[in-house]
């Protein structure tokens, strides 16, 4: 088992690197910075996710705990698609190539050591995973997933590539479904501190009607950027036992939770059908197609397809009116009402696609 | 050049002292607003140059920047037509029911016919416009819960509140996927009001979101004339309000707007000057329903549901 690999700039703070050693004591776990390396103080740093490649049971527990899985009508869902702006996505997974959309590349070249090259592909397997939990969600309902691939292989990325990514995502179009629009972008990105270019991009994405739901960091603390700008629907992680994860950040940012695992039970979802760059790093010689990984990034692509699933049911819906119907539906946990843990509560999504009219009924 | 100064300043001096007429913007409009019989009527409307004031308790309207003519309009009552520098208007009251168009054209079918009828038996004159143009006659026009909107319908709407008829506009919680609350808030945004896709909500001390709310305090008070026991919304949605609108019925310190993670009161309803009429607003429509509440009553018999609806309609 590798130990845990950080490329954190020197002096972070204690409670940090008690956090970092608590969590790289799991078992089959290690460390994957999303990090927006860049000189530019201005620019967002670092969010961490625990990347288990192993561990997980792989039963669904995070979507019966959210009550996934329920028959809805959805004539638009042709129509409505779900942007992950993230790693990119493995284009030829079995669970997701039918469901896929071209990937808009905003990266490039992407050659890991040299020598593996994972350009128009997934290299780190983080968007990967996104995009399955995101079909686990959506189940039979056959919206569309657009792959933006924002960031590289090592998982660190900045935040113009990434409002870029955000904006090529709204601005997509396909001459051959012209109907078809993104309405709803998953960003498992963040940082200690805002960044003007990408709260302008999710601004510009609200503008356009486009909801833009983020993870909320794992860091035990304050909400990160850009999930803490009020444009953006932050996302906090529960566990299987529908507590609050350990990692969680909390505040009055917080939105809404969802299923993100902890150490005893990961989210299990796709994994790229080739060796990634972290799988090189950690030795591994076959491709594993799936895999479990814990933290808030896990928890939003719940979110953001339940999201999908309201569009792809009435594509006349508001960003805004989704947003309310997401958070006025959750299963409230905590203190009563909403909190700094869990937002207005954890996502559910019987009750989102059910509860709709005039008096939520 | 020392007497060209002198001279500016001296024509200034002469604008400021005028009576009630503001240099930079039009005269300025206060008077009394009273029926015949010199009984002050709060909710009368002064309007000028689409610019709109509404008078309190005491009948006291005040409106800057005014031409030098003002419209004095409330429902129920001839509109007139007064010079800016009036002090005391004094209305009459018109014969015959209060007109009320139940605007459907928009709407998704939720049902109001049990408070269409209670209205009817308490004098007033109720119809259902299902198609056709907006009649430009009536006293109050009811726009309950649009699901879609058009221009047309708009500029029909501006026009029916320029010639003095109230508007009252039923909307519904945020997330409620038949209301187009961009289209409510096109009308009532001139007011200083906007319906906002948030949700109202209180919990109980089981720790359960209440899905209706029964209010009090109900402002101001002809609006709560013959209340007792408060009026009951339902999943309601919020209003945001500024001047010159006003608040006309608030949830209790306690609740909490979804979205905003705003706790504290709530505006549930709202009103404020629209042309030469009011528009009216409340964040909720199924409180006018024949939906049926917790209790198994319909919602507009709950509380003093159907009371407020008279109230509103006729203030």
């Amino acid at each position: 088992m590798r130990s845990m690999r950080s490329t954190r700039r020197p002096r972070r703070g204690i409670r940090r690197a008690i956090s970092l050693a608590l969590l790289a004591l799991l078992p089959g776990c290690v460390w994957r910075p999303v990090e927006f390396a860049s000189a530019d103080p201005f620019r967002i740093q670092a969010e961490y996710v625990v990347v288990a490649s192993a561990g997980g049971t792989g039963d669904g527990w995070n979507l019966l705990q959210i009550g996934a899985g329920k028959a809805v009508t959805a004539p638009y869902a042709a129509q409505v698609a779900a942007a992950v702006v993230d790693t990119g996505v493995d284009p030829r997974h079995p669970d997701l190539v039918d469901r896929l959309l071209p990937m808009q590349d905003m990266v490039g070249d992407d050659t890991y050591d040299g020598r593996v090259s994972y350009k128009g592909k997934d290299g780190n397997g983080h968007g990967t995973h996104i995009a399955g939990i995101m079909a686990g969600v959506l189940g039979s309902v056959a919206c569309p997933i657009l792959p933006v691939k924002a960031i590289g292989h090592s998982g660190v990325g900045d935040d113009r590539t990434i409002a870029r990514g955000v904006r090529a995502a709204v601005d997509y179009r396909d001459p051959a479904r012209p109907g078809l629009r993104v309405r709803v972008i998953n960003l498992s990105v963040g940082g200690k501190t805002s960044s003007a270019v990408l709260e302008e991009a999710i601004r510009y994405a609200l503008s356009r009607d486009v909801l833009v739901v983020v993870a909320a960091g794992n860091r035990e603390r304050g909400v990160d950027y850009p999930a803490a700008e009020p444009v953006s629907l932050a996302v906090g992680a529960t566990t299987i036992k529908d507590q609050l994860a350990s990692y969680s950040n909390r505040g009055p940012e917080l939105a809404i939770s969802a299923p993100g695992g902890d150490g005893s039970e990961s989210v299990m979802s796709t994994w790229p059908t080739y060796l990634t760059a972290a799988d090189y790093k950690k030795g591994v010689s076959a491709p594993h197609a799936y895999g479990g990984m814990v933290g808030t990034s896990m928890a939003a692509p719940h979110v953001t397809a339940a999201a999908a699933l309201l569009f792809a049911m009435d594509n006349r819906l508001t960003a805004e009116q989704v947003r309310t119907r997401l958070q006025a539906t959750a299963d409230d946990l905590g203190p009563v009402g909403p909190d700094p843990y869990f937002g207005l509560g954890r996502l559910n999504v019987a009750q989102v696609v059910s509860k709709g009219a005039h008096d939520a009924r | 050049m020392m007497r060209a100064k002198q001279l500016v300043i001296g024509l200034l001096a002469l604008g400021l002292s005028g009576c009630g007429w503001n240099p930079f913007g039009g005269a300025t409009f206060k008077a009394v607003i009273t029926d015949q019989a010199g009984v002050p009527l709060p909710g009368a409307v002064a309007s000028s140059g689409g610019k709109g004031a509404i008078a309190d308790a005491r009948g006291q309207v005040e409106l800057s920047g005014v031409a030098s003519r003002v419209w004095i309009q409330k429902t129920g009552y001839t509109r007139l037509e007064v010079d800016a520098k009036t002090g005391s208007v004094s209305l009459a009251k018109r014969s015959g029911p209060l007109s009320i168009i139940w605007d459907e054209r928009f709407s998704a079918p939720v049902p109001m016919e049990g408070i269409k009828s209670h209205l009817v038996n308490r004098g007033f004159s109720v119809s259902t416009l299902t198609s056709g143009p907006l009649p430009q006659d009536a006293d109050v026009i009811v726009l309950a819960c649009p699901s879609w909107f058009t221009e047309d319908a708009y500029t029909q709407y501006m026009r029916a509140a320029y010639a003095g008829t109230k508007l009252v506009l039923l909307g519904e919680w945020g997330g409620f996927d038949g209301v187009d609350l961009a289209a409510l808030t096109s009308l009532s945004s001139k007011a200083g009001i906007s319906f906002d896709s948030g949700q109202v909500r209180v919990y109980s001390q089981e720790g359960q979101p209440q899905s209706w709310l029964t209010l009090s305090g109900v402002q101001p008070a002809p609006l709560a004339s013959g209340l007792n026991t408060g009026v009951t919304v339902f999943t309601a949605g919020v209003l945001s309000v500024q001047a010159p609108a006003q608040a006309i019925l608030r949830s209790s310190d306690t609740s909490i707007r979804i979205l905003r993670w705003d706790v504290g009161p709530q505006t549930l309803a709202a009103m404020g000057p629209l042309g030469s009429a009011q528009v009216l607003a409340i964040a909720d429509s199924s409180l006018f329903s024949d939906q049926t509440g917790p209790d198994g009553t319909p919602q507009w018999k709950a509380s003093d549901n159907a009371r407020f609806a008279e109230n509103v309609m006729s203030w």
